[in-house]
Parts: structure tokens; sequence; C-alpha cells
């Protein structure tokens, strides 16, 4: 069930040109600012809108080639979607939402709702079967949505920003179940975010999508390490560190630790991020106000524009931007030893 | 610092210009009265008659029917144009819209002249009705049907477009990823949706249809039992027997307040 696309289609402003693959069992995300062209390319998947050339082949069938006039519809490409903001039928209750699609596929009534009712069930509704979607959470509205989508066996899942709705301490739950859900599906699936965190902690792959052009593909690692436009930098380009906080320190891996300053008095496991531009480096020990310092080696330098990404091991591996200005006056190439220098008071500190 | 002054100011501040007031009572006063000149002349002592005459029942039967008909056919014929109006894209949509309005600012009597002279036995269309298949419209109960529906299906037109361009179009795209084909979409999701707008449209074309009179008289004609309904037999009796018209008349008072308030939760006071 693997996903071959190359879509090029023109919409109002936007000019779309991408071409990517998704394996079975592999999460793509699509990452990119808003106008960048994610939720057409969706679209275009899933049969809503027809590209202009190019092809999307799943499973070895084409479902859009205008070169060869191949157009299956929508309701016959078995291609589920999450949608943004859910987009369930107001008029309908929970169970009905997610029969919906069964009964579309030929199951009788009271068969589809059996099989919805089990569906819920999965996902922890049971008690909200019959419930509105105005009378559902915004994580038990995405629960349902992500039903409706999966009740049909898909052959391909499309999510598009499932969580961009969710206040911030419902996300962080709901990301981590949406993760267990779209593990038990085994297509291919592709979800589009402008969210960095949704990328590290769901993608296996990502995509990075600007101006309607794919500017870089990789691991979520090999992006920090070597983010390749200024947006990815930016966005994807962070130290991110998962470890246990208590008290002011973060614990990294085996013993090392970071101070960092924890206000609202959290304990257990915890995203740090430092960004790379609140990284100094220096040639000798620093003794200033920096809580945290530690000796590195230079592994990769990379240069864009004005700045250059200097890449460390040690006991923490990081990343910090830098100008080549000093770049130069410091002579760092690979293999160079230097201090690290990071202030507690700019780390950040999530839980996970 | 809150004081006794203060809040009778804030009240101040709410309170609507005195001249805003007295117009809008001059207003509530000048739709109101006419009513109270109906019931006040209301005969009250021959009503029972009055409205157990034949002539009255089969105008009463005669206005349900054919109003009920004449919307049932406009939601028939409306729904689908509304969809093309809202939905598609072709030259000449804003003149084809222009033109499906126009009996809502036409003046009825012109409506059923330019009915006679269209669909009438010697009419543009109504010819070969007549001569291939022996129909003909005027002076029918079918023909009071048409006049009717001729000038209730733009407010259902309207109505519906409306609804159809507002409603988030992705609930139809979500429908077609679920495996619902053109049709199911619409029966199970547009139409559900559109509902409340669909039942407004409906309401305000069977109004409109209840109180038809000049398409009526001029198109269908004034003859009991096939098509006088109730506005014709209410002016004719308003010639002879002004009692029997005021007792007419409040029979489709009482069926205006009854549909007023059966709607008011769903449109008017939303």
């Amino acid at each position: 069930m693997t996903l071959d696309a190359e879509l090029d289609l023109q919409l109002g402003t936007l000019d779309l040109s991408v071409t990517f693959d998704a394996q079975p069992g592999e999460t793509v995300v699509l990452l990119g600012p808003n106008g960048a062209g994610k939720t057409t390319v969706l679209r275009a998947l899933a049969g809503l809108i027809p590209i202009d050339r190019g092809h999307i082949t799943l499973d070895g069938a084409d479902l859009d080639d205008p070169t060869h006039t191949t157009w299956v519809p929508a309701e016959r490409r078995r291609i589920g979607v999450v949608f943004q903001d859910n987009v369930l039928f107001p008029h309908l209750s929970a169970l009905d939402n997610v029969a919906f699609g069964l009964r579309g596929h030929g199951v009788r009534r009271n068969a589809a709702r059996r099989e919805a009712r089990t569906w819920l069930e999965r996902m922890g509704l049971a008690e909200h079967v019959d419930a509105r979607p105005s009378q559902l959470s915004g994580g038990q509205a995405q629960r349902v949505a992500l039903a409706r989508a999966l009740a049909r066996s898909p052959r391909l899942l499309l999510l598009d920003e499932p969580l961009a709705a969710l206040d911030a301490t419902t996300r962080l739950a709901v990301r981590r179940d949406l993760r267990t859900h779209l593990d038990r599906f085994d297509g291919p699936r592709l979800l589009v975010t402008h969210d960095p965190i949704d990328a590290m902690i769901l993608a296996d792959r990502v995509i990075v999508l600007e101006h309607g052009r794919v500017t870089q593909t990789g691991t979520v690692s090999e992006l920090r390490a070597h983010p390749r436009s200024e947006y990815a930098a930016n966005l994807i380009g962070v130290n991110l560190y998962r470890g246990t906080l208590s008290g002011d320190r973060v614990t990294v891996g085996t013993g090392t630790s970071l101070a960092v300053v924890n206000d609202d008095r959290v304990t257990g496991e915890v995203f740090a991020t430092i960004r790379p531009e609140s990284v100094a480096l220096h040639p000798d020990q620093p003794t200033g106000s920096p809580r945290n310092t530690w000796a590195g080696t230079v592994t990769t330098i990379d240069r864009y524009g004005p700045r250059a990404r200097v890449a460390l091991d040690g006991p923490i591996g990081i990343t910090a931007e830098i100008t080549q200005e000093a770049l130069d006056e410091l002579a760092i190439r690979p293999g160079t030893r230097l201090w690290v220098s990071a202030k507690a008071t700019e780390i950040e500190v999530d839980p996970f | 610092m809150t004081s006794r002054g203060d809040g009778r100011r804030a009240l101040r501040a709410h309170r609507p210009p005195a001249a805003a007031c007295a117009l809008a009572a001059l207003a509530v006063g000048f739709l109101v009265l006419p009513l109270v000149g109906l019931v006040q002349r209301a005969p009250w002592s021959q009503m029972w008659a009055d409205l157990t005459d034949p002539a009255t029942k089969d105008a009463l039967r005669l206005s349900l029917e054919c109003s009920l008909a004449a919307t049932g056919l406009s939601a028939l014929l409306g729904i689908p144009l509304a969809w093309v109006l809202a939905r598609t894209d072709f030259p000449g949509r804003s003149l084809t819209r222009a033109v499906v309005l126009l009996p809502m600012v036409l003046p009825p009597v012109v409506g059923g002249i330019a009915l006679f002279f269209a669909i009438g036995p010697r009419g543009l269309l109504g010819q070969y009705l007549d001569d291939w298949f022996g129909v003909r419209l005027p002076f029918t109960t079918l023909g009071t049907i048409i006049a009717e529906t001729f000038v209730a299906m733009p407010f259902l037109v309207i109505t519906v477009e409306a609804a159809l361009r507002s409603i988030d179009r992705r609930y139809e795209d979500a429908a077609s990823t679920l495996g619902a084909g053109r049709w199911t979409v619409f029966r199970r999701v547009t139409l559900p949706l559109i509902a409340p707008s669909l039942l407004a449209g409906a309401a305000l074309s069977w109004a409109r249809a209840l109180g038809e009179f000049g398409a009526t008289i001029t198109f269908a004609g004034n003859l009991q039992g096939k098509t006088q309904t109730m506005p014709l037999a209410i002016f004719v009796a308003f010639e002879h027997d002004p009692a029997t018209a005021v007792a007419l008349s409040l029979v489709l008072v009482a069926i205006s307040i009854a549909v007023l308030v059966g709607l008011r939760d769903r449109w008017f006071f939303a």
C-alpha cells in the first residue's frame, strides 16, 4: 500500500509542485508555514481537487493522472481523512458519524452501528456514543474524527492539522494518544502540521514544504542537524532533550543534567528545548552567569547566509548558531574543542 | 466607586432616544390597527354559518390544497435551481438569478397576464399543450397551483441558495471521502445542514401562495370549487356581504399567526 505522488497544480496564487512517497506503516509529516500548500496536497490526494500534471498512485493503481485522463473520485479512493477542526457532521451523533462511512461501504444500518460502537469503545469513547459533536470536548471530537476515518479501513490515512484546534494541555495527551492510534494503522499515514513538536513526536520522516515546493526531506534528527532553509532551521533546528525534571534540574540520558528554571514546579517526564541561537561557544571555560557549561568537540559546520550552525559532541550533544564572523575568529573547524554555555533562563521545559 | 447616581447614569446611557421610541410605537400601531379593525367587526353570531357555507369550505380547502401543492412544486424545482445557482458557475448566472427572482417584485397581476400568454390556450407554449394534449390550464385548479408557484418559488430559491452558500463545504468533502456519492452527500449531509433555511423558505413561499390573489384571478379565474381560493372568496364577499368577508379574513389571520408561532424559534427570532 505504497503512496507515490507527483503533484503539479495551480490554485489561486499557489503554485504547487511536489514529489514524494509514503510507505506502509510509515508516518510522514508534511511540515510547512501557512499558505505553503500543505492542505492542498491532502485535498489532491483525497480526490477533492484534481491535479494539473503528474500522478497519484496508491498501491500500484493510478488515482489521478491527467495525461492518461485517469480520475478516481473521492468516494471511491478509500482514503481516510481527518480534517482540520474535525468536521464532524453536526446533525449526527458520534456513533452515526462513525457509522456514516461504514454504511456508504455497503454495510447495513445496524451492522454499521455495531461496528461504529466498537470503534468508539476502542477510542475510549463508550460513554459518548450518543453525544452530538457540539457536546464533545476538542480531544473527544478529534478521536471521533479519527475513528470515523479509520472505520472504513482506508488504504491511506491523511490528517490535516489534527492537533491545531486543541488547547495546550489537551494537545499533549491527544498527541501521545494519536501516536498509539497511528501505529495501529498499517497503511501509509500523512500528517500535515505547522507545529514542529508534532513532527518530532509523530514523524518517521518529515517533508518540509515552503511556497509549494519541497525544500527538505529527512528524519527529524537529520533536519535538526542540517536544516536547509531558514524556516526549517528556526522551527525544527532546536536542541531537544527528553529527560526527567526534578527541582531545578533536568536529567538527560545517564547522569548528565541541565540547570533550568522551573516556575511551574513540575516534575516527571519533560522536553527541554534550547534554541541554537541562545547557545554560546567559548575557547576557554567560561566563568560568568550561565548555569550550564561543558566542553565538547565540533562535528559538523553548516553555513547559511551570514550564520553558521555548529554541531558539537560531548556529554550533551548540541547545536549552536553563531555568526560566520565568530566562526572565523575562533577558527572553528571539525575536531575543535570548545566550551559550550547555555543560560538556565533560555531553556524551555514542556511536560511530555 | 459605585453610587446610585452612577447606576442611574448607566441606565440612561442604555435608554433609546425618545424619537425612536415614538416612531417605533407608531409603526406597531400602524401594523396592529388594521387587525383590531378586523376583529372588532367580527360577526361572531353568524361566524359559524359563514364558515360552514359550501362556498367557504370549498375556498378554504382549495386554498390549503393549492398553497401546499405550490410549496411542494416550489421545493421540487426550487431546491435544484438554488443548488445550481449556488454551486455552479456558468455564463449568465447573475442574469438567471435576476430573472428567477423577478416574480418577487413583479405585480402579481402582470404575472398572471404573462402566464396567460405563455401557457394559456393561445400562448407561446400553451397552444401546443392544447393542440397536442388537450390541456388547458386557465380556469383549472392546476392553473391556480401554477400561478401560486410562479409567485412563491423565488422565496424558496433565494433562501435555500443563501443557505447552500453559507454552509461549510468541508462537511460535503468529508462525506465524499467516507464513500458517499453525490446524491448520498446531498441527502444525508447537505439537506440536513440546510434544513432550517429550507423550512423557513418553504414557510415563506407557502405564506405567499396562500395569500396569492392577482396572478390567480388573472390566469386561473374565479370559479368556486375550482380556482376560487380564500383571498378571491374574500374579495367577492366584500362587495356584497362585508361581514362574511371579515369572517373569512379572520380565518386567514388565524392560520398566519399559527404559522408564525410555529416557526418563531426556527427562524424569525433566530
